[in-house]
């Protein structure tokens, strides 16, 4: 299965999640701004690189976890998505899709703004990474969901 | 191999130039509307349905020809064949993706514009039509054009250089 967690940039919310998904960090505990810094993709991606599919690592069974920045057109690149997969000779019934864009509030979207688009590293960084912190109980809530979507997924096609 | 003619929403364009393609549609005259309308797709694609690549038929070589609309995302949906194709390990060229917009009359965007836009079929269906119509061997050239591009790539495929890199 991939599993792939998107949200506009790809590279705050989805990161994060998915390294809760991945256990990388803890979601019972607040992490501290520099914990998320160190996330190899946390804030990183340009916006030239939307769309494309990031692997981040692989869950406990074997699964392969994904991060996508959909930018403001997610209908159109997630159809795209599981098109193409078919055309190169995947299947997209393998794709588990997590929409991580609910989970944004408003500072990380104003930090992320400055840090991506405008390229004010410096003043947009701190203030994404206190967003996420903001955020972190949710996309702990999402992580954890995404883990029982995954084993239910699992449970069903062992049925089959 | 396979080779996804796109344009901004997969009804006018993408479609013809597939249908080209296909041998669905002459090379040598001007279709009749009814013979544009016949063709799959043809101004009927939804907005909804932007990013889908669907399947219109095997060429002769046993090419799938495809027809895609990637509104306004078209970096975003090249990135993600671009990132997909890494990932899966395939080849550079099993999926050729073909830009068929530029060669489309203002007309014919109007009219997409009203019809699949705003769903005003008329007028915006004759328009289309008219403007396809108008410079339809833009896109004959187009696909005879892509024709050679893949038998020469095909023929790179067959016969790899003797140090790749």
């Amino acid at each position: 299965m991939k599993v792939v967690f998107h949200c506009y940039g790809g590279t705050h919310a989805s990161p994060v999640t998915a390294a809760l998904y991945l256990r990388q960090l803890d979601g019972r505990r607040r992490p501290a701004v520099c914990d998320l810094l160190r996330l190899t993709l946390f804030d990183q991606v340009e916006p030239r690189d939307f769309g494309r599919l990031i692997p981040v690592g692989d869950d406990e069974a074997g699964n392969q976890v994904y991060v996508l920045g959909c930018g403001r057109h997610p209908q159109i690149v997630l159809r795209a998505l599981a098109g193409f997969l078919r055309l190169l000779g995947g299947n997209p019934e393998e794709l588990l899709l997590v929409d991580v864009s609910p989970h944004i509030n408003i500072v990380m979207r104003v930090g992320g703004f400055t840090s991506r688009v405008l390229r004010l590293v410096s003043v947009g960084r701190p203030l994404v990474g206190f967003g996420t912190v903001l955020a972190f109980p949710r996309l702990a809530r999402l992580a954890e969901e995404t883990r029982r979507r995954v084993e239910e997924r699992r449970r069903g096609a062992a049925l089959r | 191999m396979n080779v996804v003619y796109h344009c901004y929403g997969s009804a006018h364009s993408s479609v013809t130039a597939a249908a080209i393609h296909l041998g669905l549609l002459p090379r040598d005259r001007r279709p009749t509307e009814a013979e544009l309308l016949a063709v799959p797709r043809f101004d009927r694609t939804l907005t909804r349905e932007l990013g889908t690549p669907f399947f219109v038929g095997r060429d002769r070589a046993g090419r799938g020809v495809y027809a895609l609309g990637r509104g306004r995302a078209a970096r975003l949906v090249l990135n993600c064949l671009e990132s997909l194709v890494e990932l899966e390990g395939a080849s550079p060229v099993a999926v050729v993706m073909i830009n068929a917009l530029p060669r489309l009359s203002l007309v014919t965007t109007v009219g997409g514009t009203l019809s699949r836009g705003l769903g005003l079929i008329w007028p915006g269906r004759p328009l289309t039509l008219w403007g396809v119509r108008r410079c339809y061997f833009r896109f004959v050239r187009l696909v005879e054009e892509t024709e050679r591009l893949l038998s020469l790539v095909e023929e790179k495929e067959e016969r790899p250089e003797p140090n790749p890199k």
